[in-house]
């Protein structure tokens, strides 16, 4: 196996290992009050983090020296692999598409907007916007059908979560507040 | 006979209008959800929870079990028709429940679902009937060294067991117990790894882990390999074939068989029907009357996964109810639930008349659950399809708001989304860099309790850590729990074994 590879394959595990590190040095800092005989607070995501370390230095060195195809690897995996060698005409194969970067940072750009913006627009507007731009990015075309989808799941979770279930969704602020409320009112929520 | 009574005023609890229905939507959305390739059953779980706040306890969990049930049994459908496993525990019937369709029986095999899912789900619920009281009453005589011992077994078990290298499980275990460290430890009240922050302080909920790494972050993996919106082919005409009582017969074995590994299976924490389904499939494979056909569209190959898979829900809820540990993403669901409504389920569930009464109500819930989903499988499968013709972009932005509103409910928390967002963007990583999601969440749901078990044990008996392995109860749990963690190495040693013989001069 190519050397850059062979560092790619290792990376995760590098940071993880140095993530591991880092907790480590804090979990040696937590400070407590009692008995000194006895083992404190500190032990137990000292051994968590101390046995995650070794794991990920385990698989560094692996992937560096001794990088091949095979790895220790569970039950489930190994019926899957023993069942697809009897297959007639492998059946479980799907269809795949190439995968697109782009298209999973606009969709995660819309979640962490959605998260930022609804206590600003409050509930209905933000979520009405967030299904109609999550379905586009997702792929789908009919602009119209993605916001009548927007609009009317938006207008329909609030009945269910705030009329039906009575969980207080966030109202907005300034304007969208005004909004939520003259919405709740309409709906009969108060 | 006192059982029996149980049961039947648990009977009476379900048979009511307000509980009757719940029953009907959960069965409805568990099969929708087990239908939708993309959405787990536990997905489908974890978006029902919100929706459960406002009930009381009885059809809260009545809700969850049906849905948990249905989901085993959904994907089934889509799985012999199209070809599209809904879950990842309907695979193995496509070797041979599709290759039957293919042949030109889609009806007898889809016939032959609906009955191994109802008999694993009759098995599944006698067995919880039968197991959880006696199952409650040893457990009562248990002690923290035991206690932590279960707890260690089902962690070995849902790494050792479950798909992908068994180092990246165990990296994602130790993530999982890392983050259930995180807030004011529960023995000395130290504040760890908060940083200051409130909402670390206050720690990091399971539910919010749950919810962002397999619902969120399966909705980012399936975005970024592109969403299916073209949806599944038409049905056409669908209908379903029950088989004779002369071929129900010749299956007995099976069908016994398969019911055992399901709820054995089940039992395991960590462990779960995906599992269920491919060992019941391996063990037809190398026990079966006719292992030499299987995948050339026999009956046998249909109804030990399915069997297995129901059957395993049985077998999932005793260990959740007995001794409150969790043993799968669904069974951690429902358990947050109980604690939602103030019950924290354990041994003392049975010894309490007002609990044990809400136990009975879920034990009766499951028998009228399982005759109710074959009855809609029955009649409603044309309808059920159909699902499949929904554009899956439209569908992942409602999973997606679901799992919102179901972590912001829990604690009308606001921050709690950032948190739930940050674990979705983890879920996917976690895909991309093949790292198994279970063991990360079943850390973080099994973490705190095993803490506070070792921690118990280390004060109780002056840091003799040995004691795990000298009590003879927890000592034989921790013996399996380590035989577990070494079988994966002993069948590479074996494959790498036979590899080098084979390749050898």
């Amino acid at each position: 196996m190519h050397f850059r590879s062979r560092v790619a394959r290792a990376a995760p595990y590098a940071v993880l290992l140095a993530l591991a590190a880092w907790f480590y040095a804090i979990a040696a800092q937590i400070e407590y009050v009692g008995p000194s005989d006895r083992i404190g607070p500190d032990f137990w995501p000292k051994a968590i983090l101390g046995a995650m370390g070794l794991l990920c230095a385990y698989e560094i060195v692996k992937s560096l020296f001794f990088a091949g195809p095979q790895s220790v690897s569970g039950m489930l995996q190994n019926l899957m692999e023993d069942a697809a060698e009897d297959e007639p005409d492998g059946a479980a194969a799907g269809g795949a598409r190439p995968p697109d970067l782009a298209r999973l940072a606009a969709g995660v750009a819309v979640t962490l907007g959605y998260v930022a913006a609804v206590e600003w627009l409050g509930f209905f507007v933000a979520t009405a916007a967030f299904l109609a731009l999550f379905i586009v990015v997702g792929g789908y075309r009919r602009w119209g059908v993605a916001l009548v989808a927007g609009v009317a799941g938006s207008l329909a979770m609030v009945v269910i979560f705030m009329k039906i279930v009575y969980v207080s969704l966030p109202l907005g602020a300034g304007p969208f507040h005004a909004l939520s409320l003259a919405l709740l009112a309409a709906l009969g929520v108060r | 006979m006192d059982t029996l009574a149980q049961l039947a005023t648990g009977f009476v609890h379900v048979l009511t209008p307000a509980n009757l229905t719940v029953l009907f939507i959960g069965l409805v959305l568990g099969l929708l959800v087990a239908v939708l390739p993309g959405l787990t059953l536990v997905m489908g779980v974890v978006l029902a929870l919100p929706f459960t706040y406002a009930m009381d306890v009885t059809p809260a969990i009545v809700l969850l079990t049906a849905m948990y049930v249905t989901g085993t049994y959904g994907g089934a459908l889509t799985a012999i028709l199209f070809r599209v496993p809904g879950e990842p525990i309907d695979v193995p019937l496509l070797w041979d429940g599709y290759t039957m369709a293919r042949k030109g029986a889609p009806a007898k095999a889809l016939g032959w679902t609906l009955l191994a899912a109802f008999v694993g789900g009759i098995v599944s619920a006698c067995v919880m009937v039968a197991f959880s009281a006696p199952v409650a009453r040893i457990a009562l005589t248990l002690s923290t060294p035991e206690y932590f011992a279960i707890i260690f077994f089902g962690l070995a078990s849902v790494v050792s067991l479950g798909g992908g290298s068994v180092t990246n499980a165990l990296i994602s275990l130790c993530l999982g117990l890392l983050i259930s460290t995180v807030g004011v430890d529960g023995t000395y009240g130290a504040e760890r790894f908060a940083f200051g922050v409130p909402m670390l302080i206050d720690g990091i909920e399971y539910l919010l882990v749950m919810v962002g790494a397999y619902g969120i972050g399966e909705v980012f993996t399936r975005l970024y390999v592109g969403f299916d919106n073209a949806g599944a082919a038409r049905a056409g005409r669908v209908r379903t074939e029950l088989p004779g009582l002369r071929e129900i017969g010749a299956l007995k074995m099976v069908l016994a068989r398969s019911s055992l590994v399901g709820v054995i299976v089940g039992l395991v924490p960590g462990a779960g029907a995906t599992i269920a389904s491919f060992v019941a499939y391996g063990t037809e494979g190398q026990y079966g009357k006719r292992r030499r056909e299987l995948g050339t569209g026999i009956p046998d190959g249909i109804v030990a996964p399915q069997t297995a898979a129901t059957s395993s829900v049985g077998g999932a809820m005793i260990p959740l109810l007995t001794m409150g540990i969790p043993g799968s993403g669904a069974t951690a669901i429902i358990l947050g639930a109980f604690l939602l409504h103030g019950i924290q389920p354990g041994p003392q569930i049975f010894s309490n008349p007002e609990q044990a009464e809400i136990a009975y109500a879920v034990f009766a819930s499951m028998f009228i659950g399982v005759i109710g989903m074959c009855l809609m499988g029955y009649f409603f499968i044309k309808l059920l399809v159909r699902v499949l013709e929904f554009p899956e972009a439209v569908v992942s932005a409602f999973v997606v708001m679901f799992c919102f509103i179901g972590a912001f409910a829990a604690r009308n928390n606001l921050s709690d989304l950032y948190v739930i967002a940050a674990f979705g963007v983890l879920g996917f990583l976690f895909e991309k860099f093949r790292f198994p999601i279970a063991p990360l969440v079943l850390g973080s749901i099994l973490g705190p309790l095993a803490e506070s078990t070792f921690m118990t044990t280390m004060i109780s008996f002056d840091n003799d850590w040995t004691v795990f392995f000298t009590r003879p109860t927890a000592g034989a749990i921790m013996g399996l729990a380590l035989l577990a963690l070494g079988y994966p190495l002993f069948r590479h040693w074996r494959e790498h074994r036979r590899i080098s013989g084979d390749a050898g001069p």
